[in-house]
């Protein structure tokens, strides 16, 4: 009994014949509600979208190593006065005496 | 992740990699000299000590620098109880008074290595310079005893 019933419903369903026509500007249409459920991108976003590709990223990382050592070497460490040194050197009261030894 | 996420991440590596070579530019061009080298450098310079002279004080210095190291052991374990608040308030005033004239027998024995060091110092130079030497370095170091004192007997008073 079961099997007679699907064997009659595959039957109407191999003979069903779909006569629908897609109306002329059906893709046009999915494409405008796409549109209009989208919202637009914010600067963040429109940012990381320039900025976060590989040959980029590669381009900012290398410019940042440059700018660094550029001004590592303009703004070098300040070396001790000379005179200052040799009282530090010398004197048991000096705070930065027992620093170096 | 989210595009702010991702830029916030990428902003991060940049800053951690732009402070690691700002660091690192910086500690290869920092001197690797001493103290007591640059000071010496300093003395042959504005003293215009010839080379017998220079090799004489820096003789000297050496065997200055090896006492005074010692000295200065002994003096900073004398000063560190006395100037850590904490400490003093379960102590008894004598044992605070032993330990101060302890400490301050040691600044005397220090300070006056230290001031007997620069009168050898001078005597290598010429008297000119020997007196405008000592009329320099002498000052600054009664100063900072001057200081190290203030700062011991505030600390006791705190």
């Amino acid at each position: 009994m079961k099997s007679n019933d699907s064997d009659s419903l595959h039957e109407l369903l191999t003979s069903w014949q779909e006569q629908a026509e897609t109306p002329p500007d059906f893709r046009r249409e999915v494409w405008r509600r796409i549109a209009a459920e989208a919202h637009d991108p914010g600067w963040v976003e429109r940012l990381a979208w320039w900025l976060l590709r590989p040959k980029r990223e590669g381009v900012v990382l290398a410019l940042v190593i440059v700018l660094a050592v550029v001004w590592g070497i303009t703004h070098p460490p300040e070396e001790i006065n000379p005179h200052d040194a040799y009282v530090m050197s010398i004197s048991p009261f000096d705070p930065s005496h027992l620093r170096d030894r | 992740m989210t595009p702010a996420g991702r830029l916030i991440g990428f902003a991060f590596i940049i800053l951690a990699l732009a402070g690691g070579t700002v660091w690192m530019t910086r500690e290869s061009l920092r001197s690797r000299e001493v103290p007591q080298d640059v000071g010496l450098r300093w003395l042959k310079d504005e003293y215009h000590l010839d080379d017998t002279a220079f090799a004489r004080i820096r003789a000297l210095h050496r065997d200055y620098f090896s006492q005074c190291t010692k000295m200065c052991r002994q003096l900073d374990a004398a000063d560190r109880p006395l100037l850590w608040r904490a400490r003093l308030r379960d102590r008894q005033n004598t044992d605070i008074t032993d330990e101060l004239n302890k400490e301050q027998a040691l600044c005397g024995d220090c300070e006056k290595a230290a001031t007997d060091h620069l009168h050898q110092v001078a005597a290598l130079m010429s008297p000119e310079q020997g007196r405008r030497f000592l009329n320099d370095i002498l000052p600054i170091l009664q100063q900072q005893r001057r200081e190290h004192d203030r700062r011991v007997s505030s600390s006791l008073r705190r």
